[in-house]
This record gives structure tokens, sequence and C-alpha cells, in this order.
């Protein structure tokens, strides 16, 4: 996700972001890795598709594993929205 | 001010580690190459098919010719069969995940068919089951592109196989 978010930076994820609302086209938000227990993603919105499902992309796209790989997400999976870096 | 706060509660509480980048630039797969290798099983079926000796009795000369052909149509047509095979299951193991087969129930017996459909072209001179397993391939295309949210079109193809091909709908 560079330059946005640098390797070794902090990030802090709002995790009630979604409690009302659903992530909307762009918001960069935490998953959980699809198939990966216990990682967690940072990845931007790029599509909201149907019943809940998202498709999220790396903001480096050439060097990024994202839904070109492992397709869609759920909103399940989507932990919350990233709040602020340190 | 903030960050150096954040940092410090970070030392007394070490957070989860969260990854922005990749493991490795992959992400390419299509299920494009699985089609054409079916149209190749039809075009082969058809022209192993569609062989005909010159007469009741033909001589040595075009026995051997006839032969040589089916030889290296059948040859082609085992070859692109297997291949149909082999790229169902790249996108069998490596991109379907759970989720998508519980999206779609019948995505795991369409593979299976697929390879079923596959063997016998191989085995056979299944005109139909060439056809058929086609029709499987570009199922399997369908739910592929469904996964990653781009709609489907069912486009004729200029091979000699006069069959149609799925691709991604071009959208303006």
């Amino acid at each position: 996700m560079e330059p946005l978010i640098k390797e070794g930076q902090g990030v802090l994820i709002n995790r009630l972001a979604y409690l009302f609302s659903q992530p909307k086209v762009s918001d960069i938000v935490a998953l959980n890795a699809p198939n990966i227990p216990n990682k967690l993603l940072l990845k931007r919105v790029e599509k909201v598709l149907k019943n809940n499902k998202y498709i999220v992309v790396g903001i480096n796209k050439v060097d990024s594993t994202d839904s070109r790989k492992f397709g869609w997400v759920s909103s399940k999976d989507i932990l919350g929205k990233i709040w602020l870096k340190y | 001010m903030i960050s150096t706060f954040l940092r410090l509660i970070d030392r007394i509480f070490p957070p989860k580690s969260i990854y922005a980048h990749c493991d490795i630039p992959c992400g390419i797969y299509d299920p494009h190459l699985a089609q054409v290798a079916a149209h190749t099983v039809i075009r082969m079926t058809n022209m192993i098919k569609s062989l005909e000796a010159s007469s009741e009795n033909p001589d040595f000369e075009e026995r051997k010719k006839t032969i040589s052909q089916i030889s290296r149509l059948t040859a082609v047509k085992e070859e692109h069969a297997e291949l149909v095979k082999h790229e169902i299951r790249i996108l069998w193991g490596d991109y379907f995940k759970p989720v998508f087969v519980k999206e779609y129930p019948n995505l795991h017996e369409l593979v299976s068919e697929t390879m079923r459909l596959a063997s016998t072209s191989k085995q056979e001179l299944d005109e139909q089951a060439a056809n058929n397993l086609l029709e499987s391939v570009q199922k399997i295309a369908e739910v592929f592109w469904k996964t990653k949210g781009v709609d489907t079109v069912k486009v004729k193809t200029t091979y000699p196989s006069e069959k149609e091909i799925v691709v991604p709908k071009q959208t303006e």
C-alpha cells in the first residue's frame, strides 16, 4: 500500500465503522486474509457487489495479492476501516 | 504527539501485524485457455470424423497417409483434453476457495463433470462429449468471472469449431 502506508507504520482500525453502515468504494479496510488463518490484510474497496460482497485491491496493483487472486470477500471478513496511521 | 503516545501503547500492548503487501505478485488466473483447448478438442474430433477413404480398398500409400493424419489429430486431441484438465485443476486448486463453493454449490460437480468429459474426449471419438466439455468449461468460466464481480457474455468465435466462448463483458 506504499506510499499510503509504509512498512513498519502503525495503523489504528475503527472496528465500529461498519456497525451501522457498509464499506464504500475507496475505503481502506482491514480484513481477514481468505484461506489464511490469523492473517490480516489492508486493502482498498474497489467495487461493492450485491449481498454484502466486496472487491478489494491493493493500491500497488502490480504487486498486490487481492480480489484479482482470491475473488470477492464478504462483509463478515471486513473488520473495520483505517482510522489513523502513526 | 499522538504518534508518540500510540507508539508507547504499542510497547505495552504489542499490536497485531497487518499486511498491506503481497506474498507473491501473482493473481493471474483466467479460464480462457481451458476454453480454447476445449475448442481444439471439438475441432480435432470433427477432423478425424470427417476423414474419408477414396475407395473401399485404398492403396497402401493412402492408408499410410490416413494413419499418419489420424495419429497426429488424435495426439493433439488428447493433448488439449489434458490441457483442459490442467487448467481447470489450477482454478480448482489455487483459485476457487470454499466460500465460492458455498455460493455456487454446483461448482464441485461442474469441475468433476469437466474432468470426466475431458477423459471421455481423450479416450473416444465422441463429438457429443467434446461439445459437452466445452459447455462445462464455459459454465466454469461464468462462475469464475462472477466471483470477481465481472459480468460475462458468450461471443461467437472465428475458430473452425464454430462455437462460442465466454468472455468478460465490456463496460462503457
